[in-house]
């Protein structure tokens, strides 16, 4: 066999392996499929966790807990620990560089040792931080990914899986019922936190409840008026979000400050969020089903209405039906490679029948 | 493996249909137009992109773009050296990436002319990712920008003696640098803004000031989960800032697309690049909205919501006002839908807000014929609107995976009609801006070379068939009403107009002109140009001249420097003039106006 006739196999060869992978580009995995969380272990108040997808997948978490979070690295070394807002990395650990190296191309640097017991550098002081990790980044065949964690000593693991980007499962928040009152309109802001706008030219005041069930928000003739003493007029205020000042108080009396003159806002609906443990995929379920459901009491001059929604969990369209394009273009390139090998491969023990090897 | 599949459908299809030639007949240009071919400051990009690194970072490209009193463009690059670098950039950007520079470019003569301001890189942290407008005396500020820092700030211990010190982090600049086109040189301005901003939005108000909203103090590791509330208020009588307090505060995405509405308020399209700290903004529920600013009140009040709500990556066109100037229809088009993770596919739906007396309503308009993500929106002289360049898909959150748009089009009021295809790929950061001559120029393209990864990722990609590096050239794009017919012609005009005031045009062709058009003179960045508009100008027609009502009050024409344009022609099929350069103020200014290509 000459080697212009090894070349030619291992091209049909290549040809066929590469045809037959779906999805074998890297970055063509990270476009089309999407890291999420199907749990996270052990369950703790405080501790959010959520990936997002850029190149690579990204996995941010906030302890607002007391509790320490410590994550364990490639090798099951620990290699990050966030714990009374501060934010640590192992330096002796490799993953702490693979960490911030979406590709996981990079050289080591030297010196690293990931069988020593761990030395801690501060990197950050905050609750919240987010890492690369290559072990959410998809792989054809084992859509599952798991990384090992520990919360306050005790052993547990951010458990994922991949959805395809179109079609992925997802939550919709919705209303459900609404005042049918000619001048009052109401409508829904989906986003991580929801937000509800309210337009009120019925001549009488609108009254919105914060969530102690204080008075929050007055919406009237006279425009808009917010009670300062109401912790959601700092965390939902409609403008601005921030932290509340030590008189906030929602069994205080209300002081209430005037936001606008005219009979137009909107205000941050936590009651219709979902925190962020909840979206877990464990928690969801694979069928579509109502997640939350919220009301916000109001108040049109002496009336009791009631604004109320509900959050839906769409699941994933089975992750067949956006592969299935896929795996008929892999199977077709697959059969082409296939089918040029074997015609390479006659001609070649022909020849080499012909040259008597 | 997908790319594949399409690999084969395409041969499948050119098999199917056999390698026949079409005799493309020569289009008409009055009806779709035409391009110039690529120009460039280095002539050998005139015929080619830059091929690989070195190239790629050899001149800027025209990441912003703004239209000078004096008829040269001021333009700078941005991401610039992103190309070279050892380690992914989501790494090492801080160590390699350097500073924009700045060009001008003359296009009065027959070939274009290009120089450099001193300091070329505009003196203060990254021109890249600030914004910019003219001041009313047509000096140019630019304020924002970026720091590159690497974060956590010390990695070493990681990374190595020779490695990157941390994640790339993106901070906002404070920086404020003023142009001043008399001596072309940048200068700093002994004050800067109160608070850093990456993305901000710069727009002049009817009084002169400047407003500033939004941007971000650091886009990835920002515990805070917001953008920065605060407006600012910028004096250029005294250079200073001023905070605007609680009243001036509210949630805006990043480049919020701002428009100053004939009443004096600031309003807000629900348009803006949406992606946030940590990905996502806590608030971020409230870029839904459209929201007006009173500067007299100190106060926002919310407008309404859009039937598509928040849009990423739109264009944002405010449509000519007309007289008596008591509303505004904006023209929205293209982007992605809904706030961060919204969808990462383009869109071809437009949307034309009205807003008036604090309200805002969205109306369906005609549908794009390309689904368009970072597409410029260019008004032209005759209230007619062009698209240019974009992708197909969020470039930034899936780097190289977006296919380009080359086909431009046109919005006649009534539908959007393709117009002939740029002939260079223009997709993240590409910038656009009406000449005097009635032309668009177009240019700008300066990718994510690396994505946020791998090193070496630079290639053209075969299958989407878009540029990973960076584009220095520039193309004119020149409308169909550029081919309609004899231009009427501006004989005289004077330098400076005062509000309220009645002032003479001179043409021989009074008696056919059916509109008078003031322009402001465009500065874009990010398809953004908060101080876009134009103004029909009430008229009456004499022997040899026109007789003209100068805007009101500062509030439909704010201070500064405009191009100046009479129309010819039919209703729907109008011939514009070459423009005057003049300036609209509280006084008048005696004296010719600026011809800048001619007459």
């Amino acid at each position: 066999m000459t080697s212009s006739h090894r070349a030619v196999a291992v091209l049909a060869t290549a040809f066929v392996v590469l045809g037959a992978a779906p999805l074998s580009a890297h970055e063509e995995a990270a476009v089309e499929a999407l890291a999420v969380i199907h749990e996270v272990r052990p369950a703790t108040e405080g501790i959010e966790v959520r990936v997002f997808q850029l190149t690579a997948p990204t996995i941010v978490v906030t302890n607002e807990s007391e509790a320490s979070f410590v994550v364990f690295g490639l090798g099951g070394e620990p290699f990050l620990r966030i714990q009374d807002g501060t934010v640590e990395t192992n330096r002796l650990s490799p993953t702490s560089y693979r960490a911030l190296d979406p590709t996981g191309e990079r050289p080591l640097p030297g010196g690293i040792d990931p069988q020593a017991p761990p030395e801690w550098v501060t990197i950050a002081r905050a609750k919240t931080w987010s890492w690369f990790d290559p072990r959410a980044a998809y792989s054809p065949g084992s859509p599952e990914w798991s990384i090992p964690i520990e919360i306050d000593g005790s052993p547990g693991a951010i458990d994922g899986d991949h959805e395809p980007i179109e079609g992925h499962g997802h939550l919709d928040t919705r209303l459900v019922d609404r005042p049918r009152i000619e001048g009052l309109e109401l409508r829904l802001l989906d986003a991580g936190v929801p937000a509800v706008f309210v337009r009120n030219t019925t001549g009488r005041v609108l009254h919105i409840p914060g969530r102690a069930g204080e008075p929050f928000l007055r919406v009237g003739p006279r425009g808009v008026f917010g009670n300062q003493r109401s912790p959601d007029f700092y965390a939902a205020g409609g403008q601005t979000v921030r932290e509340a000042p030590a008189g906030a108080d929602p069994d205080a009396p209300p002081r209430w400050r005037e936001l606008s003159s005219q009979p137009v806002w909107q205000w941050l609906e936590y009651r219709a969020r979902l925190p962020a443990s909840a979206h877990q995929r464990a928690v969801l379920g694979a069928e579509r089903k109502v997640v939350l459901r919220w009301e916000t009491p109001l108040r049109l001059g002496t009336d009791d209405l009631e604004l109320s929604g509900e959050v839906v969990w769409l699941p994933p369209r089975t992750t067949h039906d956006e592969h299935q394009g896929t795996t008929l273009g892999s199977t077709l390139a697959a059969i082409v490679g296939a089918a040029v090998a074997a015609v390479l491969l006659f001609v070649t023990t022909r020849r080499l029948r012909a040259l008597g090897s | 493996m997908r790319r594949l599949g399409s690999a084969a459908s395409a041969v499948i299809l050119l098999a199917s249909t056999g390698a026949v030639a079409i005799a493309d007949e020569a289009p008409d240009p009055g009806k779709v137009g035409a391009w110039s071919k690529p120009f460039a400051e280095v002539a050998k990009f005139a015929k080619r992109p830059p091929r690989n690194a070195k190239e790629s970072m050899a001149i800027p490209p025209a990441v912003a773009m703004s239209m000078l009193p004096d008829g040269r463009v001021l333009y700078w690059g941005g991401l610039e050296s992103l190309e070279d670098m050892t380690y992914p950039t989501a790494l090492d950007a801080p160590r390699y990436i350097t500073k924009s520079r700045t060009r001008l470019l003359d296009l009065s003569g027959s070939q274009p002319r290009w120089s450099t301001p001193r300091p070329e890189d505009g003196g203060a942290h990254d021109l890249f990712c600030a914004d910019q407008r003219l001041l009313p005396d047509g000096r140019l500020i630019a304020v924002g920008g970026t720091i590159w820092k690497p974060d956590p700030v010390n990695l070493r211990p990681v990374t190595g003696k020779d490695g990157p010190a941390g994640t790339t982090e993106l901070f906002g600049s404070n920086a404020v640098r003023v142009f001043d086109p008399a001596t072309d040189r940048w200068h700093n301005n002994r004050k800067w803004m109160k608070f850093s901003r990456w993305y901000p939005t710069l727009l002049t108000l009817g009084n002169g000031k400047l407003f500033v909203a939004s941007g971000v103090e650091r886009l990835i590791y920002n515990d805070k989960g917001l953008n920065v509330h605060q407006t600012e208020t910028f004096d250029p009588a005294t250079g200073r800032w001023k905070n605007n307090g609680a009243g001036g505060q509210t949630s805006l995405p990043l480049f919020a697309r701002l428009h100053l509405l004939p009443d004096g308020n600031v309003f807000y399209s629900g348009v803006g690049q949406m992606w946030g700290p940590f990905g996502q903004a806590v608030d971020e529920a409230l870029w839904h909205l459209y929201k007006g600013y009173d500067p007299k009140k100190n106060e926002w009040t919310t407008y309404g919501v859009g039937n598509y709500g928040a849009r990423s990556g739109a264009f944002s066109v405010m449509l000519p006002l007309e007289p008596p100037y008591y509303r505004a229809d904006i023209l929205v088009g293209g982007g992605t839908l809904a706030t961060s993770p919204g969808s990462y596919v383009a869109n071809n739906i437009t949307e034309i807000i009205r807003a008036v007396g604090g309200q805002a309503v969205s109306m369906h308009g005609p549908d794009l014929n390309n689904d368009r993500w970072y597409s410029s929106g260019v008004l032209l002289p005759d209230g007619n609107v062009v698209a240019v360049s974009g992708a197909t898909r969020d470039e930034v959150i899936a780097p190289a995976s977006e296919t380009p748009v080359l086909e431009a089009e046109l919005y006649n009021g009534k539908q959007w009609i393709p117009l002939r295809s740029a002939a260079r790929v223009r997709t993240y950061h590409n910038s656009a801006i009406l000449l005097p001559d009635g032309s668009v120029l177009v240019g700008g393209h300066s990718p994510i070379n690396n994505g946020y990864g791998a090193k070496a990722d630079n290639s053209t990609e075969p299958l989407t068939g878009t540029n990973n590096f960076k584009d220095p050239s520039f193309e004119i794009l020149k409308p169909p009403y550029l081919f309609r017919g004899p231009r009427p012609v501006i004989d005289h005009a004077q330098k400076g107009i005062a509000w309220g005031s009645a002032f003479d045009v001179g043409t021989a062709e009074a008696s056919d002109v059916k509109k008078v058009v003031l322009y402001r003179l465009p500065t874009t960045t990010h398809i953004t140009d908060a101080d876009q508009r134009a103004v029909n100008l009430p008229f009456t027609s004499h022997e040899g001249f026109l007789d003209v009502k100068a805007p009101p009050n500062g509030n439909v024409a704010p201070p500064g420097y405009y191009y100046l344009f009479i129309l010819t022609g039919e209703d729907r099929k109008l011939i514009p003039s070459k423009a005057r350069i003049i300036h609209v103020g509280a006084s008048e200014q005696p004296g010719e106006a600026l011809a800048p290509m001619g007459r």
